[in-house]
């Protein structure tokens, strides 16, 4: 079965560019468009990994983070930043790996496989 | 001073006689140089004593006197007398003599003549000194009050009081004749001294002090100086005064504002900018896939994702542009009254969260008006919410309300906005225009009025600002109904 990617992001243009790369690369997708929605989608869909936008409206990706990583049962699930900011890196220091917008998308599908063990 | 080996010359007809004042010179410790009455001219040439003693040469001798001293008129000349000549010795005085010694000559008599002779040389010559020394102190005079007066940049004296005791001209051209006002008065129209004076720092310390500070001129310009004070010290070296001298820096701050407002612009588009160049990407991707798998649908979709984003990174373009002065206006024909309640509709849902009346009073028939409304717009917002920031900071009063009031004339549209909230210091006003002063901490950037005030000069209209402390303030935005469109400033 196809390991998930849960796609965080507010810019639905960016959502789709990712569920392109990572459908095309035989991932199966779903995602939220800020960080309050986010934990729902976790519970309901359980995903291998989570690409997590930081500036979003309702509630922005640090707090989601934080509460992601306190769940006794999601608190593993490995996060990738993907974001606008600069300096991402250091807001979440403990994700997988942190991308800067716009990103490299071969170095962003190498971390994937890397992390998802392909 | 006398110097004891100075020359003397002695000119007689009758040598025996010249001969024994030589003597008594020289015994004195003078160089006595003896000569005939013929020959005085030249020896006087040779010599050139300050000092002759001119014995009894010819009838005329007050000719041979007038002659020698236009010849030499620094010398000072004993004429000598044979005894009963007194009218000769009062004509010989009359031309110009300085002593007359009667024959036979004694010593004591021609000491003291040639001493009070050369008393007075020497007196003449320390007047000679001192009258040069004047001429050379007035000259410096002159040109420190031509450099204080001149110098491009103000200067004052102030003294323990804050009192002005000396200004240049070009202090007194912009900031009048003000000797004994105070500094804080004058500069800023402060009722006290302002905090961190830097002439209390220099009284303080003896140091030489630095600071940026907003002036207004007595014509209400603001210039924006550099201010250095400096101590002025008594012959013990006490400080009695201190120098403050301001440089105009209007023109660099005015250029480094717009630098930095450019700075701070394309740092607070970048985060957009990069996810609008990560979905044009998302574009690209889209549609290199649509044509290696020869899905038109992926395409498509990927041709319209990648025209919205040009089309939205060309808008942030053009909005870079005009923080750099290369936007030009987008001037509008638009209905008066429609653009004030769509300006309003956007600050009144603030205004009601937080318990402020909000009222619009528009005029009848506002009419059309010429003028670009996004920017103008986002002005007025600016100025409304400040109001609504004012009446939330305000606790003294139980009741809050924000108007918005629009008039209009045949030639002109007036936007005002009044609140009863906590209102503005004189200094705050005067500050209120310029970039990054804010009167509210960290949730000012200081960009807000700047900007304001920046399009609506842009459109060629005005911004009247009335405030009273605790009372509340007003703002007049004054557009002409066609904008007289002014060029940037020079940045």
């Amino acid at each position: 079965m196809a390991k998930k990617i849960l796609i965080i992001d507010d810019d639905p243009n960016i959502v789709t560019y990712l569920e392109d790369i990572f459908q095309d690369n035989g991932y199966a997708t779903c995602k939220a468009t800020d960080g309050a929605d986010a934990m729902d989608v976790v519970r309901s869909e359980r995903p291998d990994l989570i690409t997590l936008d930081l500036e979003m409206p309702k509630e922005w990706g640090p707090r989601f983070y934080r509460q992601l990583s306190q769940d006794e049962e999601f608190g593993g699930i490995p996060v990738i930043v993907i974001s606008g900011l600069a300096g991402n890196k250091y807001a979440i220091p403990k994700a997988v790996a942190s991308f800067t917008k716009p990103f490299d998308r071969e170095e962003l599908l190498k971390v994937v496989k890397e992390t998802l063990g392909e | 001073m006398i110097v004891a080996s100075e020359s003397i010359v002695v000119a007689t007809v009758d040598v025996e006689h010249g001969q024994v004042l030589a003597r008594v010179l020289a015994e004195h410790g003078f160089r006595p140089v003896l000569c005939r009455c013929t020959e005085v001219a030249r020896t006087l040439h040779e010599v050139r004593p300050r000092l002759l003693i001119l014995g009894h040469c010819r009838q005329d001798g007050e000719a041979l006197l007038r002659d020698i001293l236009q010849q030499f008129p620094r010398i000072r000349v004993i004429a000598l007398l044979e005894p009963g000549e007194t009218e000769q010795g009062l004509d010989l005085l009359d031309a110009g003599a300085s002593d007359i010694l009667v024959k036979p000559v004694g010593e004591r008599a021609l000491s003291i003549a040639v001493k009070r002779a050369l008393d007075i040389l020497d007196l003449q010559e320390q007047c000679d000194i001192v009258r040069e020394k004047n001429k050379i102190l007035r000259m410096s005079q002159q040109m420190c009050r031509q450099l204080f007066d001149e110098v491009p940049c103000y200067i004052s004296v102030q003294n323990k009081d804050w009192r002005i005791v000396r200004a240049n001209r070009h202090f007194k051209e912009d900031f009048g004749d003000c000797l004994g006002e105070h500094c804080y008065e004058i500069y800023k129209h402060r009722t006290h001294p302002c905090p961190n004076c830097p002439v209390e720092a220099t009284f303080a310390d003896g140091l030489m002090h630095q600071t940026e500070e907003v002036v207004t001129t007595r014509s209400g310009q603001q210039r924006i100086v550099l201010t250095m004070t400096a101590p002025i010290r008594d012959e013990n070296g006490n400080i009695v005064e201190v120098m403050e001298l301001s440089t105009d820096i209007s023109q660099i701050r005015e250029l480094q504002s717009r630098l930095t407002s450019l700075g701070l612009f394309i740092g607070s588009i970048s985060h957009g900018v990069r996810g609008m160049l990560t979905a044009l990407d998302g574009g690209m991707y889209r549609l290199e896939k649509g044509i290696e798998t020869g899905d038109m649908d992926r395409i498509r979709s990927g041709v319209e994702l990648v025209k919205l984003m040009v089309a939205r990174i060309r808008n942030s373009v053009l909005e870079m542009l005009y923080y750099s002065k290369e936007r030009e206006l987008n001037i509008q024909h638009i209905d008066v009254r429609s653009f004030a309640e769509s300006v309003a509709n956007f600050v009144e849902p603030k205004a009601e969260k937080h318990g402020i009346a909000f009222q619009r009073d528009f005029s009848q028939d506002l009419g059309q008006v010429s003028l670009d409304p996004e920017v103008i717009s986002s002005g007025l917002v600016n100025i409304l919410e400040n109001a609504v920031d004012a009446c939330i900071d305000d606790e003294a009063k139980p009741h809050h309300e924000v108007v918005f009031a629009v008039s209009a004339t045949a030639h002109e549209v007036c936007f005002a906005v009044r609140d009863n909230g906590t209102g503005m210091d004189r200094q705050t006003q005067e500050k209120m225009f310029s970039l990054f002063f804010s009167s509210k901490g960290s949730r000012g950037t200081g960009l807000g009025l700047y900007i304001a005030n920046d399009v609506v000069q842009q459109h060629g209209g005005r911004i009247e600002v009335q405030s009273a402390l605790g009372e509340g303030t007003e703002f007049r935005v004054f557009l002409p109904r066609q904008p007289r469109v002014q060029p940037a400033p020079a940045s």
